[in-house]
Parts: structure tokens; C-alpha cells; sequence
């Protein structure tokens, strides 16, 4: 069988955007709801942490308890052809991931030293740190994912990654609040625009 | 030194494999995604399928999902192996 290389080309061009279609169909199946999702617990959470801060532990615990029941709903939603190619391989991703940012968070927990030595004084991360940190694991993902997905989860990532850093180091007094109007808005925006765009 | 395959070439077949090969590993896709997918009827994408798994390059299963009947299809070794020695040719065409 003889092909001219224009016809090869165009059968390589073909392969490469059904390849790409059928990855940002499986990964649609459930991100558009997903992000709408996290976006909304995102501005419940820090509007909660900023105006009721003796709170926002239970206020935290309820609501990343809804979150993973609500992410394995939606996981359970999607097609068959989703389910089926990632055999819950995107849940436990997860589940591994915050299981690492949790741990690395112990390990940087500054520890008091007998007294005496230097760095004894230190004291425990304060929230801000901690919420900075825990936002920013779940963009890490996203721009590390995006390299397969496709380049908005890129700038997706970097965007919210940049709007964290620019509210801790520039509005601390404000940050929960901004994180609930700038990240979870970002979340709840890039769900709406996958699913008008995507379909 | 690869090897063009002629079922393989077939424009909608081609689509059909390009799709499959984009699963994880022995991964499914249903017959309706991938129709709606590849924006297929179901009697084409049907007889398509059907070439394939006589050359042994798919495999098709039927099953119950909900208690609705589903028929799912992924790609076999040998399917994988020959779409990317078709893939090879490919390219070795242009050089």
C-alpha cells in the first residue's frame, strides 16, 4: 500500500486531534461540575474563615467532608467511557496528593526545641500559611496535569497559584476573603467555560 | 521497517483506533460515547467495529451497566501494537 506524504500527514493530523478530542472528552466528563463545585466550597470556606475565624475548623472539616462525598458523586455520574479509562485513578490521585500535602505539612511543622536553642522559638505555621499551601497543592496538580489535558488546566493553575501569592503577600488582612472571591471564582469560572465550551 | 495497514487506514477506522489508543491501557469506551464521539451512526460505526474485531485488533463485550445493556469496546495487544506500527509508517513516510 503506497500513500502520498501529504495523504500521511493529514492521516498523522487526524490521529493527533481524535487522540485529543477523545482526552478532553473523558477529562470534560466530570471537571466542568467538579471545578463549579470546589469554587463554591472555596467561597463558602474562606468567607466563613474571614468573618468567622473561631469557626472556621468545623467550618473546614463539614466542608472538605462534602467535597469528597460530592467529587465521588460526580465521579460515579460520568460515562462509562470516563469511568471505565480511568478506574478511579483521578480519585486516588487526589487522595494521594492531599495524603503527601498533609504529610509534608508535618514534617515543615516547626517543632519547640529544648530551651536554649535558636530556632526553639519558632512557632507553629499560622493559617494563612497553611491555607496558601493547601490552595496552591491543588493547582500544582492542575498545571502538571494540564501538560496531557490541554492548556487551560496550565493556565488555570498558574493563575489561581499567582492570585494566592498576591493575597497573602499583599493583603494579609484580607486574604480569605480574596482567596473566596479570586480563587473560588476562578474554579467556578473555568467550570462554566469547559462546559459551554467543551460540549 | 513498519508497515502501512490497509483496515487500519480506512479513514473512519483510523478515527476509531486513534480514539481507543487514547484510553489508559486495556480501557473501555461504550459504543454510544464513542459514536457520539467520532459523530458516527450506529450502523456505520457498527460495521466498522465489526472489520476490526475480525482482524483482532479490537475486542467488543456486552454487558448490563444499570441493568441497561452496553456494549464496550477496547483495543487488543495486537490492535495496539499494529496502530502504532501504522503510526510508524506514517511517519516514516514523511521522513
Amino acid at each position: 500500500m503506497n500513500i502520498s506524504k501529504e495523504e500521511a500527514r493529514e492521516s498523522l493530523d487526524e490521529i493527533q486531534s481524535v487522540i485529543e478530542k477523545t482526552r478532553k472528552a473523558i477529562a470534560h466528563g466530570a471537571a466542568s461540575s467538579m471545578l463549579i463545585f470546589w469554587g463554591l466550597i472555596w467561597v463558602v470556606g474562606y468567607s466563613g474563615t474571614q468573618f468567622f475565624p473561631q469557626s472556621a475548623g468545623y467550618l473546614w472539616l463539614g466542608l472538605i467532608t462534602v467535597g469528597i462525598l460530592g467529587s465521588w458523586f460526580f465521579g460515579m455520574r460520568q460515562g462509562p467511557a470516563s469511568r471505565s479509562a480511568n478506574h478511579g485513578r483521578i480519585g486516588a490521585f487526589w487522595l494521594i496528593l492531599f495524603a503527601y500535602a498533609f504529610l509534608w505539612l508535618m514534617l515543615l511543622w516547626p517543632q519547640p526545641l529544648p530551651a536554649g536553642m535558636e530556632w526553639g522559638h519558632y512557632q507553629p505555621l499560622n493559617d494563612r500559611q497553611i491555607s496558601a499551601f493547601l490552595t496552591t497543592v491543588p493547582m500544582f496538580a492542575y498545571v502538571v496535569g494540564g501538560m496531557w489535558l490541554g492548556r487551560f488546566f496550565i493556565w488555570l493553575g498558574a493563575l489561581v497559584t499567582v492570585l494566592t501569592l498576591v493575597g497573602y503577600f499583599y493583603l494579609p488582612s484580607l486574604f480569605y476573603v480574596w482567596m473566596a472571591i479570586t480563587g473560588g471564582g476562578s474554579l467556578i469560572v473555568a467550570g462554566l467555560y469547559i462546559r459551554k465550551s467543551w460540549r | 521497517m513498519a508497515e502501512l495497514n490497509a483496515t487500519i487506514h480506512q479513514p473512519v477506522r483510523l478515527r476509531i483506533m486513534a480514539a481507543l489508543m487514547a484510553l489508559n491501557g486495556d480501557a473501555q469506551m461504550d459504543f454510544s460515547s464513542l459514536g457520539k464521539l467520532l459523530k458516527l451512526t450506529d450502523g456505520n460505526l457498527g460495521a466498522h467495529l465489526q472489520t476490526l474485531e475480525q482482524a483482532g485488533y479490537i475486542k467488543i463485550e456486552k454487558m448490563f451497566v444499570n441493568r441497561k445493556p452496553c456494549t464496550q469496546i477496547s483495543l487488543t495487544p495486537k490492535g495496539r501494537y499494529e496502530f502504532e506500527e501504522h503510526v510508524a509508517a506514517l511517519k516514516q513516510i514523511l521522513g
